[in-house]
């Protein structure tokens, strides 16, 4: 019989104290946990909010959508409502409900045509026949409004035609505000 | 010396595991409350789908019976309106097909061609069975009014719709003046 020089292998783990192994079992429950409430974290507050698609066109809830076309009818009317008299007041009042870009944009095209209105003493009126939402988001809603516009010239009648509006309002910290009308 | 520094390196190894039971403890105790809540937004998730694809279906419905009632032809004009009565159901479907030979005459009559396409629809109200969509649509008509020329004809539409054997159906369709 030949002796073996190496030393006695020691069995895997065996030697391990009860402290020692305790202490393994505690930090692989630490890491497990941590891992699932990490997963959990994820799927909580990580997962990013759906986009408006074809097939779900509307990804914002019930309430908020309803507020946002609620505005948008109202913002429309009271923006495309106005008149020769105090014609630039009620432009400058009408650009607070719409967002900065858009409020360029309708001061550019309203100067356009501030002379006409003035001249023929024009004034404009809508109002809104039907509402509806045709895309939503948490952060933007898309509207389509039918709207008659009734327009009124000093010496004639009051003409009416119906209208077809795509409206945008986006949210900001006062609320929704219109980004842009797309009328038809 | 040796009983000393082995007592102090237990306490010490004892500090350490207490402060791992703590933290698994406290771990655990997140990781129940997460899987609660995880398990409300996988319901609430999925019960805003449904809700979300049901708007995607009324508007793409209304949107097939929207085109399907402005592009009629004379000389499909039966084609036409079975593409319009595909879609419908209840009165409005009865009152479009019982008077469908009328109509045809007319249209063949007066050589009407009327095409369009729907600009935008959005939803007015919708619950799990019924639905309002308004249509948008931009197109043309031509007839021997016209000299068989096409001008522009442009409507204002307003849908009813009803959920029947997983399908949505127009049972009202108006022209919004």
């Amino acid at each position: 019989m030949i002796d073996d020089p190496r030393p006695p292998r020691r069995p895997v783990g065996g030697s391990r104290t009860p402290v020692a192994r305790r202490r393994i079992v505690l930090v692989v429950a630490v890491l497990l946990l941590a891992g699932v409430a990490g997963i959990e974290g994820w799927y909580l507050y990580g997962t990013s909010d759906p986009v408006p698609s074809a097939e779900r066109p509307v990804v914002s809830g019930t309430v908020a959508h309803r507020s946002a076309v609620e505005s948008a009818a109202r913002s429309t009317s009271e923006i495309l409502s106005y008149g020769f008299e105090d014609f630039e007041a009620q432009i400058e009042d009408a650009t607070t409900k719409m967002t900065g870009p858009f409020a360029e944009e309708f001061r550019e095209t309203t100067a356009d045509v501030k002379g006409r209105f003035v001249e023929d003493r024009i004034t404009q009126e809508i109002r809104i026949v039907a509402s509806s939402v045709v895309t939503a988001s948490d952060e933007e809603v898309r509207a389509l409004l039918f709207l008659d516009q009734y327009v009124a010239k000093a010496g004639e009648g009051t003409s009416v035609t119906p209208y077809r509006a795509l409206v945008t309002v986006r949210r900001s910290d006062g609320g929704w505000l219109v980004s842009d009308i797309e009328t038809q | 010396m040796d009983d000393a520094n082995a007592t102090a390196a237990a306490r010490q190894g004892s500090g350490v595991d207490l402060a791992l039971l703590a933290l698994v403890v406290v771990l655990l105790a997140a990781s129940v409350l997460g899987g609660v809540l995880a398990w409300q937004a996988r319901e609430d998730r999925a019960d805003a789908a449904v809700e979300q694809e049901r708007y995607g279906e009324v508007l793409a419905s209304a949107r097939a019976e929207a085109e399907a009632f402005i592009n009629i032809r004379y000389d499909d004009a039966q084609a036409s309106i079975d593409r319009v009565a595909e879609g419908a159901t209840g009165e409005f479907r009865e009152e479009y097909t019982s008077s469908s030979e009328r109509v045809i005459e007319v249209l063949v009559q007066n050589e009407s061609v009327m095409e369009g396409e729907v600009l935008y629809a959005g939803v007015v109200d919708v619950d799990q069975d019924s639905a309002t969509v308004i249509a948008a649509t931009s197109g043309t008509v031509a007839n021997k009014q016209t000299d068989n020329q096409p001008v522009g004809r442009s409507f204002r539409l307003q849908l009813e719709l009803v959920y029947e054997d997983g399908r949505w159906l127009t049972d009202d369709l108006q022209v919004v003046s």
